[in-house]
């Protein structure tokens, strides 16, 4: 069985407003400090790609993002997904001539699958990223939230991944809305649910607490990616207030490290 | 690379493509990077990038419609450089089999075909397409053609960033700089012919790895371009 060649490290920045904030569960959002110094510590540090997410475009349907997604594609020499509030395809042409090379949607594409196909017309599927919130609702079930994970849809998570598929997406970018902030490991059913769907490259995200839990779900096969937040962000806060403090479940680790560890536990990342 | 650094380079504008991170790049490594609209500016550069994403048959069709193809074949008859990225690669070649069979600029002989479909093993693909991620570089057939060129100075073990559905076969092997492996497939990931350099990964998203290659490529001089 042939894995994916190596699975892509990438930090997660949740942006809102000028600060990156980190949640759990999406909610309670608190300011964990400037974007732009988290991101040049990620490049130097072994980052793959970094994803941004503005949590409140979509509710306000305007995108904040410009500015700093601009900075960062000037001093980071790294693919750059960014997503929050995409609605038409001048949002994406904004971004990209920002310096965005791939765009993230969630709430436009499940309100109007065609805007997705034609944006994968316009700029090519490389460039178009499904951005799926999944929430459990009992077992083996899971429901696709929008806006931020503010409100439900009733779409079923696994058969919109099949119609993701078919629209030749470029990725998927999945993140269980349950374990978001959490600390406690990847939602392991919701993976080994959507992983043998996702014939396209598949980005998982929400609960990396430690490294151990990274090198665990990778275990599972059709993961290409992951993105990882609180891990990353809560490290370099520490290195920089040269102080750790942190919850219990929370074992922080630079992208770097990161990588070092699953190469020692001979994953291939 | 103690050469001058104020050499402009032309990064051409045919309308696709996502120029903001190859103008950065350049920028960032000291170069003027401008974008060249109209094809008869073109004589004035000695250096040129082709960038490009999306279709090929898109592409292929815009460089033509705005008068580039006989134009940048010409200027690279002269011997000047340029570098094609990704779909700005592909596009070198006779010709690619991406939605229908369709003409490229034929600077260098070859083919575009698709990755070979994958098959199933035990309910998982055996890779997919799109190739997405930082995959290595191994060395072509030429051992020697990483010296004094655009790889010079780099590792087999730099890793650099890849997203593609289709590959380019060049016929004449020694054409092939570099390889890279993805699941058990061999493809080209690097193609030079004298003046004329292809990569299909993007140097400009491949840190500083991808960075010494744009540096390299802006420093060839044709006494450098001489080892094939």
């Amino acid at each position: 069985m042939v894995k994916s060649d190596r699975v892509r490290i990438i930090p997660r920045l949740d942006i809102k407003g000028p600060n990156l904030v980190k949640g759990v569960h999406m909610e309670g959002l608190r300011i964990m400090g400037e974007p732009g110094e988290f991101v040049r510590y990620y490049y130097e540090n072994g980052a793959d790609e970094i994803i941004y997410i503005d949590t409140v475009a979509s509710l306000y349907g305007r995108n904040h993002l410009t500015e700093i997604v601009k900075k960062a594609a000037s001093e980071t020499f790294i693919p750059l997904t960014v997503g929050g509030g995409i609605r038409t395809v001048e949002d994406i042409q904004t971004l990209l001539e920002c310096g965005a090379d791939k765009v993230a949607i969630n709430t436009a594409a499940i309100q109007d699958p065609s805007f997705i196909r034609n944006a994968i017309k316009r700029f090519g599927s490389q460039c178009i990223v499904v951005s799926i919130h999944a929430q459990r609702r009992g077992p083996n079930d899971y429901e696709c939230l929008t806006d931020n994970a503010r409100e439900r849809t009733g779409v079923n998570v696994a058969d919109w991944v099949k119609q993701v598929v078919e629209m030749d997406v470029g990725e998927i970018l999945l993140t269980s809305v349950d374990r978001d902030g959490t600390a406690a490991g990847f939602d392991e059913e919701l993976i080994r649910k959507v992983a043998p769907l996702a014939s396209i490259p598949l980005i998982i995200s929400g609960g990396a607490g430690s490294p151990k839990q990274v090198r665990e779900i990778l275990e599972i096969d059709g993961i290409d990616a992951v993105a990882i937040a609180s891990m990353f962000h809560y490290h370099h806060q520490a290195l920089e207030a040269n102080k750790l403090v942190l919850r219990d479940t929370l074992v922080t680790n630079s992208p770097s490290e990161l990588k070092a560890f699953l190469a020692s536990e001979k994953v291939a990342s | 690379m103690t050469a001058s650094k104020t050499i402009p380079i032309a990064v051409i504008d045919y309308g696709i493509g996502n120029t903001f991170s190859i103008l950065r790049a350049l920028s960032h490594l000291g170069y003027s990077p401008e974008m060249v609209q109209e094809p008869n500016k073109l004589q004035k550069y000695t250096h040129a990038i082709l960038p490009g994403v999306g279709a090929f048959a898109d592409g292929i069709k815009r460089l033509n419609e705005r008068g580039w193809t006989d134009i940048i074949r010409q200027w690279c008859a002269d011997g000047h450089y340029l570098m094609g990225i990704c779909l700005g690669m592909q596009m070198l070649f006779d010709e690619s089999e991406e939605f229908g069979v369709h003409q490229g600029l034929g600077i260098i002989p070859g083919k575009v075909k698709r990755f070979p479909d994958a098959s199933i093993m035990d309910g998982v693909l055996e890779y997919k397409v799109p190739h997405v991620g930082w995959s290595n570089l191994q060395l072509g057939s030429n051992q020697n053609s990483w010296l004094g060129g655009a790889l010079e100075g780099l590792k087999e073990t730099d890793e650099f960033y890849f997203v593609h559905s289709y590959i380019p076969q060049p016929s004449n092997s020694n054409q092939i700089i570099a390889t890279t492996k993805y699941a058990d497939l061999d493809f080209c990931s690097v193609v030079s012919s004298n003046n004329v350099w292809g990569c299909q990964f993007h140097p400009e998203r491949s840190a500083e790895a991808g960075l010494r290659i744009l540096h390299n490529f802006c420093q060839l001089k044709s006494v450098k371009a001489t080892f094939k």
